[in-house]
Formats: structure tokens, C-alpha cells, sequence
């Protein structure tokens, strides 16, 4: 099947605009008829949640975590983009869209990330209004700081907790609608399932993570804004709750799934110590602005940092990519330091790391000005490693991080399913095949206040209220699969715990559908996954029942997802017989060892939808058009 | 009346009526070294009995919020960890209900024995008594330690800066309080 | 190395608890807090027990869900460090470790090592936030903010919400928790409009949800993971004391 995207037709600057005007509405007072359950609690979650709310709907916000304010945009420490050009540096929003799309390296929709980068300054006023403390200049006006894969600073900022703050503005918002009681929270409250009742999103079920207790609560629309799938790796930056539950469950249910082989590996994480390592910490890329990132050129030099001069130093970035240097797209330089630590240059004891070295800039500008742009960076940094990063460089590898495929969604954020709308890094809009820095927060502030709170009236203008109950058939069935499904898991009782397939299924991720791709691995991770599945379904080892809160249960249900999902990864991953930004297949590469596309035959979006786990999935096309950029060769050099 | 039911403004309460007997205690001090300092109190007639009506109307405010505070704080806990460190707190803070039932008590026996003479043994020539008013000078002087630095906290009237210095003036006085008034013990003693 | 645990069961809000010894054995000094956790849980798990349960989500120290006291200090011996974040280096080989929960009246217990913090949502849900409507705000320069401002309003905003300040606190009051939020809003002028009535609702939810009252122990500020400092308690006594001059606090619902 071809999907459309149904943008809107006219000038690019105009299509939104447009579709603002198409879309129905829904008058006041019909919207508190109106109940909408939204999924997740990070930037898309409750900036959506609580414009909802506020608009006047029944909102139901459901969030894993004890409060919503932990949702893992929490982490985030860079930054967010926009095109206000305070610096006056050239900025706009065609530059913000032109580099996103070039940044993602084509393959993604020119509607959406125009919409985006056009709200992206609306964000940035809603977001002071909030009160969201971003660094300022001492004249009291807003500071701006550059980030990868763009020439001019556009990034705001508030110290190295950006996604914090902004969190905290959103969930500010969401309190404020909890109060008057337009929102409904569900703390420590799982989805587990999506209900459809004709076709269309009107219910979740959900796990009670504190008694158990398996519900369904229904609704006349969903959002989902449950974020990536980046801990199908294992370890990742991701939190260790982050899943793919959500996004999953409701693929099993015919919500197709979009470019799921498009996953973000970031250079800047502190190296892996150990096997019992849980989970891998960012440090943010905004470090590349001041650091320089080097290994010696002697393979396995075992000497100290500082004893090694400067003309015995391998400065790669720089040297590869002279005009971006050591702010070259997260992919590219992620890649590059991979390559150069399998060559043999890597740092550290287990050779798999590269330095990021501030000696340049603790010399000018100075110790004090490094201390404030990066202080509980380079905090973080030695309580985790030990190392006084002020006095020797950093050492860094590149860490899964973010995801850009996820479920499809037309111009409107709904998904094929009616009803079901997906927002922030659960959706694969805006971001093709690489996301740039400081856009994560872009896109999920963006679709949750300024998108949805739109396109989501069109949907509920066409359809009656609160027709659906929780007592119908198909929610019944959905809590019977559920509970069966439950019990299944705690009726193994087998040897192995569920951590251990966890760190099994990462080592077939990060080995043969990780930074580098290939079709022998491809189809060795084919064969390993089912097996893997297969095992964990006979000798999976859970303590405990499904009547208590059961951390182990939680899990369980994460990993078995995941089990299943990874292979939908490989798949795309070797339908897509090119290289583009996150994706690279080291069958297709230029002769320099850069990322070889393929725009004649794969310039489009590969949806998925779910047929059976033993049957694979069907592949369904929605081609990209490309009429205000020219679609050229990333190149940062 | 949302003032005194609001947490912080009972505690603002608690510490200007505390304060206020601070200050009588600063001028109660030179009091007893310097007669003729004394004998103008008296002198001035009614407004002994403004001050008196004052202090009294502290006295009473401050231990009737300083114990319905312990007693809700004592609430809010939930049973006592089976291993505990102190990071900050200090001995005098984590005793101010008990100091200040003491210092309660000893100044009431003190209007009694001085003011009214109720109980008419001087400490100069009754042991215990003089003991009992070591032991109750050390209890106010406990009470001060924590309470004079408090004010300034809960008036709000700390930054970055002042805080240390305003902790250590606090506990300075509570001290030297504590050494004027013990010397005219031992003085009278000896 | 290797280690002695002593660390808190309680099967549900109705259960007593009790402490239980554990043995942490091949203990790595890279390992984090957590990591160590989780060994001695996989331990456990093959052993046919049931395995420790705690929150933690993030484990870089900056969502707030890691919450444990131990050896009778929150978060654990290393200053300005969330569990998470604790690394084994900070312990000594063969020595004992007590690992409790959150202690306090407003946090029950629901298993284990897992409070229900949910008390602290609702001191925000009372005002802790910019009565703001999604959509038509000024232009983000149009209101200059002195650097000052704006850094003491980071400062103050840095709060994660872990409840670290009322598990220190030997009185159970969340005064940090409300002041950090108070302090941020009041040092913008965006926030400055609700000042007055803010204070006033959010301290009288803080009573309400069962904290107990401040009285200056600064055991929060020693305790805290992100360095939130008392300073904030004083800003928010002052910005009380000004309310009563607007008659804020009798207005408030």
C-alpha cells in the first residue's frame, strides 16, 4: 500500500497555516464530552496533556514513573533550537528546517519539520513564560550557544538541565490542569494494550504497577507520548524504564511502524566500565563546542594524555571534517570514533574510547567560563569515572541515545488507526534518518502544544462522544490477553533472569544492528533473535506474582516486547540497502568511507505493519517528495 | 487568622515573641551589674507594665506555638531510622522543645523567687538554688544558641553571605548571655 | 570487595518491615550504588527470593525517582550525589551498610526500599507554577530578566523532587522542597504576579499533605543531591511575610 502523509498542498511556508484553517473544531462547550487519554508524562506527554486540559477536554495522563515529572526528557542537558536569529548570525526558519532536513539526511517529511521549525519560536516564548530559567546575557536577554550540525547558535539553553527545566515548565502546566481538575493523573500506571473498538483508538489497558490490578479505561481519542526504543540495545542513555510497550502493543494492534531501523548512537557518553554496567550516562554534545576530540596516533599508546605532545595527537574529527570539525553530525562523528577505535587507537583499558580534551579552552577562555557552561557535566563525569576532567581530558564513546523511527503518523500526528495519535520521539516524523542536537525537545514541546491540541479537534468534530465503555467486548478481551499474557510469564519459572536476556538481546543489537550495518549481520541477527525469544519464552525466571507491585513482572514485559521488536529493526534495517544518517550499511559507502544514499530507489518512509510475530511484517511505502530542498550529499567536510 | 494557621507564620510568631524576650534579656543583663540601670524601670511606672504584659503575651504565644509545632513535627515522622547521622543539626537545635520547657520553668520559679518572692530563698545563700539557676541558665542559654540565628532565618533576613555570620553572632550572644549572668551567680556565690 | 547489607523489607504499607541481611559478594568499586543493587538482586532471583524493590529510573541523577537512606543519611555518604550517581569507590571492603527508605509520615512505604511520594505533587499541584495559557505570550525578550535573577532562579530550580530534604529532615517537613519552588517562581518577573498568593497555598499544602514545620536544622541542605540551599527557606519566610501585607493569605482557598 502507498501511504500519504496528507500535507497539505501550496507553498511550504503556508501549510500549516493552511491546514490550521481546514481543520474542524470543537466547540466549548462539547469538549468537556470530549475524554482523551494521553500516555506518558515527558515534554510531548504533558505539554499535550495539559493544553488539553486547559482547551477543556477529559484528560487521562498515564505515566510509569511515581510523579510526571520524571520522564526521561528529564536528561536531556543540551539544549532546544530555535530560528529566533538573536545572535543575528543569519539565522531563520528555512535555515532551521533546511538543516534539519539536511541533518537527517533526507528522509523526512518537508511539511513536518518546516511546521516545526516555524513553531519552534513559540516554544521558546511559552516556555519563558512558564518561567523556565534559560541562561541569559548581562543584559538580561536570552543567551544562545551553538550545537552540532549547524553554523549558527540557535540553541537556548538553562545550564546543562535544559530538558529538566522545560519538563518542569510542562509539568507545571499539567499540575495547574490537575488542580482544576480537567486532567486525571495515573501515577505508576503501565499501558499494556490499545483497544479499538470498529477500527478506531478508544481505550487503553493499563497495568496498576502498585496493586497489579489490570484496567482498562476508555477515551474518544489516545495520544501516545511513551518516547524511543533506544534500550532494545540494553544499554543506552535512555532511562532504565524507557520501553517500547506502548509504541509496540499498539503496532501489534495495526498501527504501522515507521523507519524503526533509524536509531541515534551519541558520540558523547562516558565509556563502559564493566559487564554489570546497567546503563550508559550522556555527557551533552554541547561539550564539542570547547572540546577537541583526539587519540594518539600510535596504536595502544599507554601513556597519560598530557605526556603525549600535541604532533604525536590524531585530532580525527578535525582532520576528516575540516569545515564542521568537532562539530560534526552526531552520526558522522560517532562513526568515526567507532572506526578509529577498531583500528586499534582507542584510550582507556578497553580501548573503546577517544578523548575530549578542554585544554584548549581552560586556557582560553578560562577555567571559570567552562565551569559554568559545563560544571555538573564535568561533576557528573568524575563521580561516575573517578577523574578530575579539569586536569585530564575526558574519555568518551558513542552510546545508543535516541530514536528516530517509530510509529507512522500522517501531517496531523494520527496514526493509521484512527483515534490514535502519536507524538515526540514515539512518532518518526521529524527527524529522518538522524536527528540534530537540541531538536529532540523541539519536537516534543512542539506536538504537544501547538500541534495536537489543533489537528487532534478534526478527528473528535467527526466522531460522538463517550460512546465506548470499559464493559464492551473488545475491552474485555483486551484485559483477558493481558492477564493471560501475565500469567504466562509467571509461569515459566525458568533459570535465566530477565536482565540476562536483556544484556543478550543488546549484544546481538549493538554487534549486528548497531553503528554499522551489514546484510551478513542483518541476517545473522534474523536467526539469533528468534532464538533468543524463544529461550527467554522457556526459561525466563520471575519471582513473585502479578497481584503486587513486581519490578521483575515490569520488566519482564519490556524485554519480551523488545524480543519481538528488535527483529522488526534488522528487517528494516536490511530492506534498506543504503546508507543514510543513523543507518549505515557498510555495503554502501562513497570510496572516502561516507554514508552512500540511494535516493532513487529508497527516498521514502518504510512503514510496518504487524502480522503475526512468526509471520514478518508487511512493508507499506509512503515516498518522500522533495520540492523546496535539493537533495544533495551530506556533507560536513 | 490564615497567619498563625500557616506553618511559616507561626514560626514567625514563635521567633519575634522569642526575640522580643531576647531583647529584654540583653537589657536584663547590665541590669544586674549596674543598679542605678535598674532603678530607672520602675522609675517610668506604667510602661514596667506594658513591658510586663508584653513579655508575658510572648512568653505565652511562644511556648503555646513552639509545642503545637513539636507536637505536629513529631507527628510527621514516621518511626526513627535504625541508623542516624546528623549532617548539620546541632544538639541545641534537635533539643528546643526540652530547653525551652526548662527555661520555661526556670523562669517562672525565677518571677517567683525575685519579682514576687514567692519562694524566698536567694540563690547566694541556698546551694540548690544557685545549682538551679546554673541549670536553667544553661537551658536558656541552650535555647538561645539555636533560637537567636533562627530569627534571623525565619524573618527571612539571610543571603548567601549572611547566613554563616548571622549563625555564628547567634551562638556568640547565646554565650555571652550565658557568661553575664552565670558570673552574678558565681559572683554572689563566692 | 565484598560486603555486609542491612536492608529494609516491608512487603506492603501493612507490613511491619523488618531489616535483612544480605551478603554483596565480588563487588566491583566501579560499580554505581544501584549496579551493586542489582547484583545482589540477580543474586536473589537464582536463589528463589524475591529481589529488593527501589525506585530508579534514570540513573544519571536528574529524574529524582532513587531514594535511600544510607547509614542514616539520604542518597548516601557522597555530598551532592543521588544513589544513582553513589559509586562503590565511596565504601570500604567488608564493612556494613544499612539501606532504609524515606522516612516520613507524608511518605508511606508501599514496598520495600518504595515510598509514595505523590505528596510532594500536590504541594505543586497548589501553585507551584506560572498560571500561564498555552499560546498568546509576549515575545521570549520582550521581558529582560537580570542574569542575577535568572541564575539564583536556575539555582532554585535545580530541585529534582527526590524528597531527599524531607527524609533528612527530623521534623518530616518538605520547607526546601516548597521554598525551591517558591524561590525560582518569585526571582522572575513572569512568576512575580502569583508571588503572594503562592506562598500562601503552597505552604498551607505542605501542612495539609502531613509534612511537619521547619525549625532551621539545615539537615535538607546537607542532604540534598543538587545542593538546594536554605537560603530559599529564608526568601520564601520573606516572601510570606510580605503576602500578609497584600492579604494574600486569606484570600487563598
Amino acid at each position: 500500500m502507498i501511504l500519504d502523509g496528507k500535507c497539505p498542498s501550496g507553498p511550504l511556508s503556508e501549510k500549516w497555516d493552511k491546514r490550521c484553517r481546514e481543520l474542524k473544531l470543537v466547540s466549548p462547550a462539547n469538549k468537556r464530552r470530549y475524554r482523551i487519554i494521553v500516555v506518558g508524562t515527558g515534554l510531548a506527554g504533558a505539554s499535550a496533556a495539559a493544553t488539553l486540559g486547559e482547551l477543556g477536554y477529559n484528560v487521562e495522563a498515564f505515566c510509569f514513573q511515581d510523579s510526571p515529572r520524571r520522564g526521561h526528557s528529564i536528561a536531556a542537558q543540551g539544549g532546544i533550537n530555535a530560528a529566533k536569529n538573536y545572535p543575528n548570525d543569519g539565522d531563520s526558519i528555512f535555515r532551521l528546517f533546511h538543516d534539519t532536513i539536511k541533518g537527517g539526511d533526507f528522509r523526512s517529511r518537508e511539511a513536518n519539520v518546516y511546521r516545526l521549525a516555524m513553531l519552534s519560536n513559540n516554544i521558546i516564548d511559552q516556555c519563558v513564560a512558564q518561567g523556565v530559567p534559560f541562561a541569559r546575557d548581562y543584559a538580561g536577554y536570552l543567551d544562545n550557544r551553538s550545537f552540532g550540525g549547524a553554523q549558527v547558535s540557535r540553541t537556548f539553553y538553562a545550564r546543562g538541565q535544559t530538558g529538566q527545566q522545560l519538563l518542569l515548565g510542562a509539568y507545571g502546566a499539567l499540575s495547574r490542569q490537575i488542580k482544576a481538575g480537567t486532567v486525571k493523573l495515573h501515577p505508576r500506571t503501565e499501558m499494556l494494550d490499545l483497544v479499538l473498538i470498529n477500527g478506531e483508538a478508544k481505550g487503553i489497558t493499563v497495568r496498576d504497577l502498585v496493586s497489579g490490578r489490570i484496567e482498562s479505561h476508555s477515551a474518544d481519542a489516545v495520544c501516545l507520548c511513551t518516547g524511543g526504543y533506544a534500550n532494545v540495545y540494553y544499554l543506552s542513555t535512555n532511562a532504565m524504564g524507557s520501553n517500547v510497550t506502548a509504541t509496540y502493543r499498539a503496532d501489534k494492534k495495526g498501527a504501522f511502524c515507521a523507519n524503526p531501523c533509524f536509531t541515534q548512537i551519541h558520540p558523547t557518553c562516558i565509556p563502559v566500565s564493566g559487564d554489570y554496567q546497567s546503563k550508559l550516562t550522556l555527557m551533552s554534545e554541547s561539550l564539542r563546542n570547547d572540546g577537541r576530540v583526539w587519540v594518539p596516533k600510535m596504536k595502544g599508546d599507554k601513556r597519560s594524555a598530557h605526556e603525549i605532545p600535541a604532533e604525536e595527537r590524531d585530532y580525527f574529527l578535525e582532520r576528516k571534517y575540516p569545515a564542521y570539525g568537532d562539530l560534526a553530525p552526531r552520526d558522522i562523528a560517532s562513526r568515526a570514533a567507532k572506526e578509529i577505535c577498531d583500528e586499534g587507537f582507542g584510550t582507556g583499558n578497553s580501548g573503546r574510547g577517544v578523548y575530549l580534551d578542554f585544554a584548549d579552552t581552560l586556557k582560553h577562555p578560562g577555567e571559570v567560563k567552562i565551569r559554568e557552561r559545563y560544571g555538573n557535566l564535568f561533576e557528573m563525569y568524575e563521580k561516575i569515572t573517578g577523574e578530575d576532567a579539569y586536569k585530564q581530558p575526558m574519555r568518551i564513546y558513542p552510546a545508543p541515545h535516541y530514536t528516530m523511527g517509530g510509529l507512522w503518523v500522517d501531517y496531523n500526528l494520527q496514526s493509521n488507526i484512527p483515534g490514535l495519535f502519536v507524538l515526540g520521539e514515539a512518532n518518526f516524523s521529524d527527524h529522518g534518518a538522524n536527528r540534530l542536537g537540541a531538536s529532540a525537545l523541539m519536537q516534543g514541546l512542539a506536538d504537544g502544544y501547538f500541534i495536537v491540541p489543533y489537528t487532534i479537534a478534526d478527528y473528535l468534530a467527526r466522531t460522538m462522544p463517550g460512546k465506548a465503555g470499559t464493559d464492551g467486548p473488545e475491552f474485555k478481551k483486551s484485559r483477558e490477553d493481558a492477564e493471560t499474557f501475565t500469567k504466562k510469564l509467571l509461569s515459566i519459572k525458568g533459570r535465566k533472569t530477565v536482565n540476562e536476556f536483556h544484556r543478550e538481546l543488546g549484544r546481538i543489537m549493538w554487534d549486528h544492528v548497531g553503528m554499522t550495518r551489514s546484510e551478513d549481520g542483518l541476517k545473522r541477527a534474523l536467526e539469533l533473535l528468534p532464538e533468543l525469544r524463544a529461550e527467554f519464552h522457556e526459561n525466563v525466571n520471575i519471582p513473585g506474582s502479578g497481584g503486587e507491585l513486581n519490578q521483575e513482572l515490569e520488566k519482564a514485559g519490556r524485554v519480551a516486547d523488545f524480543l519481538e521488536f528488535a527483529e522488526l529493526m534488522a528487517r528494516d534495517a536490511l530492506l534498506r540497502n543504503e546508507s543514510c544518517g543513523g543507518h549505515f550499511r557498510t555495503e554502501y559507502q562513497m570510496p572516502d568511507g561516507e554514508a552512500k544514499r540511494d535516493d532513487e530507489n529508497f527516498c521514502y518512509v518504510a512503514a510496518w505493519e504487524f502480522r503475526g510475530v512468526d509471520n514478518g511484517p508487511e512493508l507499506h511505502k509512503e515516498p518522500l517528495k522533495f520540492e523546496n530542498v535539493e537533495l544533495a550529499t551530506r556533507s560536513y567536510k | 487568622m490564615g497567619f498563625i494557621k500557616n506553618t511559616v507564620g507561626r514560626k514567625v510568631v514563635i521567633a519575634v515573641t522569642g526575640q522580643l524576650m531576647v531583647v529584654f534579656i540583653i537589657f536584663h543583663l547590665p541590669g544586674n551589674y549596674f543598679n542605678p540601670w535598674a532603678m530607672t524601670f520602675p522609675a517610668i511606672g506604667s510602661f514596667i507594665w506594658i513591658v510586663r504584659l508584653a513579655l508575658l503575651l510572648s512568653f505565652v504565644l511562644h511556648a503555646f506555638f513552639g509545642i503545637q509545632s513539636e507536637l505536629e513535627n513529631h507527628k510527621a515522622r514516621s518511626g526513627p531510622y535504625a541508623v542516624t547521622k546528623s549532617l548539620s543539626t546541632t544538639f541545641a537545635a534537635k533539643t528546643m522543645i526540652w530547653s525551652g520547657i526548662l527555661s520555661g520553668v526556670f523562669i517562672i520559679f525565677h518571677l517567683l523567687n525575685i519579682t514576687v518572692s514567692v519562694i524566698d530563698e536567694s540563690f547566694q545563700d541556698n546551694y540548690a538554688v544557685a545549682i538551679g539557676y546554673a541549670i536553667g541558665l544553661s537551658a536558656v542559654c541552650l535555647h538561645l544558641y539555636h533560637g537567636i540565628a533562627s530569627f534571623f532565618q525565619t524573618m527571612g533576613w539571610n543571603s548567601e553571605k549572611s547566613l554563616p555570620a548571622v549563625t555564628s553572632i547567634g551562638k556568640g550572644m547565646a554565650l555571652l548571655l550565658f557568661g553575664g549572668f552565670i558570673c552574678i551567680v558565681i559572683l554572689n556565690r563566692g | 570487595m565484598n560486603l555486609t547489607l542491612f536492608v529494609w523489607r516491608q512487603k506492603g504499607p501493612d507490613d511491619k518491615g523488618r531489616l535483612e541481611q544480605l551478603n554483596a559478594k565480588d563487588i566491583s568499586l566501579e560499580m554505581s550504588f544501584l549496579e551493586m543493587l542489582d547484583t545482589v538482586n540477580e543474586g536473589l532471583i537464582k536463589d528463589g527470593k524475591e529481589p529488593i524493590a527501589f525506585d530508579h529510573d534514570c540513573r544519571e541523577g536528574i529524574c529524582g525517582m532513587c531514594s535511600q537512606v544510607i547509614n542514616g543519611v539520604p542518597h548516601g555518604p557522597q555530598e551532592k550525589t543521588t544513589v544513582c550517581q553513589l559509586h562503590m569507590r565511596n565504601f570500604k571492603d567488608g564493612g556494613s551498610i544499612y539501606i532504609e527508605p524515606w522516612r516520613a509520615r507524608a511518605f508511606p512505604v508501599i514496598k520495600d526500599l518504595i515510598v509514595d511520594r505523590s505528596a510532594l505533587d500536590r504541594i505543586i499541584q497548589a501553585g507551584g507554577y506560572i498560571s500561564v495559557h498555552t499560546g498568546g505570550v509576549p515575545e521570549a525578550n520582550a521581558v529582560l530578566v537580570p542574569k542575577e535573577d535568572a541564575d539564583t532562579a536556575m539555582d532554585a530550580s535545580e530541585c529534582i523532587g527526590c524528597g531527599a530534604c524531607v527524609a533528612a529532615c527530623p521534623n518530616g517537613s518538605a520547607m526546601l522542597f516548597t521554598a525551591a519552588k517558591v524561590s525560582h517562581l518569585a526571582m522572575l518577573p513572569q512568576g512575580r504576579t502569583e508571588a503572594a498568593r503562592r506562598v500562601c497555598v503552597m505552604t498551607e499544602a505542605m501542612m495539609q499533605q502531613g509534612f511537619g514545620n521547619c525549625s532551621n536544622h539545615y539537615e535538607c541542605q546537607a542532604a540534598c543531591p543538587k545542593g538546594i540551599r536554605v537560603q530559599f527557606i529564608a526568601k520564601l519566610n520573606r516572601e510570606f511575610i510580605k503576602a500578609q501585607f497584600k492579604g494574600a493569605c486569606r484570600k487563598s482557598p
